[in-house]
């Protein structure tokens, strides 16, 4: 945990990606973990269904936004200074995730849900920020939901159904994300 | 017993961070000062402040989480020097000052597309 913010001061264009990479892992990688099992549609197959099989619901959504070709090419779209960013920040996790591997010092929730962290790649670094930004700012085209109440000729937007009656509610079409605590954490024998 | 704390008191922890944010979404919720969707950002110009700077206020009003979403970090050096917040897991300060700028995010309530509902008529063959 950290105690005060934490700053990088490097000379290579790299470098200072790779180091919030680096600090990033050290102090948050249970909480990065969390947004890119979610924002890569994995969820289900890491921390299993969910009590109401809710992580099997949600990830199709991810994936199909998020799918690894759209991020690839995404990738490869940015300008040369931001893909050095991009891919120093994960080489930057992936660096501090070896080294907690061989130190043992990865969140215990790794081991309480049973898998290992994979290394970071690009495509998780951009469909994080893509599912953020979701989760905090992704309004309107809810048209489709209030299509069947419109007029031949019309945009549908001028006849939206009343506030709150839409099933999916403008803004909330994107469940916000739920760290997940893991159950198997405190009934391991260790913990009793 | 001694090893079940650790567990305990971040749930304790969290429970009662919960509990006193709903308390003072209510009561921000009475002042008029709700927090439920939507941003706010606020500039003011050289001229009105006090050092002849300008000032950047950013509401981005994402809520409280904990852990919370936001991570502070400062990156300095190869022709970077900004501090601010980022999200865990991806690169960039989303939120920030550099030596000579500021920047903030608001919520992204652009409605970008509209369909449109039209009867067609196929003819018959």
């Amino acid at each position: 945990v950290a105690l005060s913010a934490q700053h990088v001061y490097a000379r290579t264009a790299r470098a200072p990606f790779y180091g919030d990479g680096y600090a990033t892992g050290q102090d948050r990688l249970w909480e990065a973990e969390a947004l890119r099992l979610t924002a890569t549609g994995t969820v289900a197959q890491e921390l299993g269904p969910g009590q109401r099989g809710e992580n099997v619901q949600s990830d199709p959504a991810s994936r199909i936004y998020s799918g690894g070709t759209r991020l690839r090419i995404l990738y490869q779209r940015l300008p040369a200074p931001s893909r050095t960013a991009v891919q120093g920040y994960a080489d930057g996790i992936n660096g501090w995730i070896s080294q907690a591997e061989a130190g043992g010092k990865l969140p215990p929730e790794y081991a309480a849900f049973g898998f290992r962290p994979w290394p970071w790649t690009t495509e998780h670094v951009l469909a994080i920020w893509m599912k953020v930004g979701g989760q905090r700012g992704a309004f309107g085209s809810d048209e489709l939901d209030t299509l069947p109440t419109s007029r031949p000729g019309r945009p549908s937007s001028t006849l939206r159904s009343p506030r709150g009656s839409s099933p999916i509610p403008t803004g909330a079409t994107i469940p916000v994300l739920q760290l997940p605590f893991p159950a198997r954490l405190a009934k391991s024998p260790r913990n009793q | 017993v001694t090893r079940r704390l650790p567990l305990l008191l971040p749930v304790a922890a969290r429970a009662r961070a919960t509990a006193l944010v709903q308390a003072d979404d209510h009561q921000l919720a009475r002042a008029g000062l709700a927090l439920r969707l939507h941003s706010d950002a606020i500039v003011i110009g050289k001229r009105l402040s006090r050092d002849g700077r300008p000032l950047l206020l950013g509401g981005p009003q994402t809520g409280y989480g904990v852990p919370q979403i936001w991570m502070e970090a400062g990156l300095h050096g190869a022709g970077y020097d900004v501090a601010g917040v980022t999200i865990p897991g991806t690169v960039a300060v989303e939120i920030g000052f550099g030596s000579d700028d500021a920047w903030s995010v608001t919520s992204g309530g652009t409605d970008n597309s509209d369909w449109y509902c039209t009867w067609t008529s196929i003819p018959r063959t």
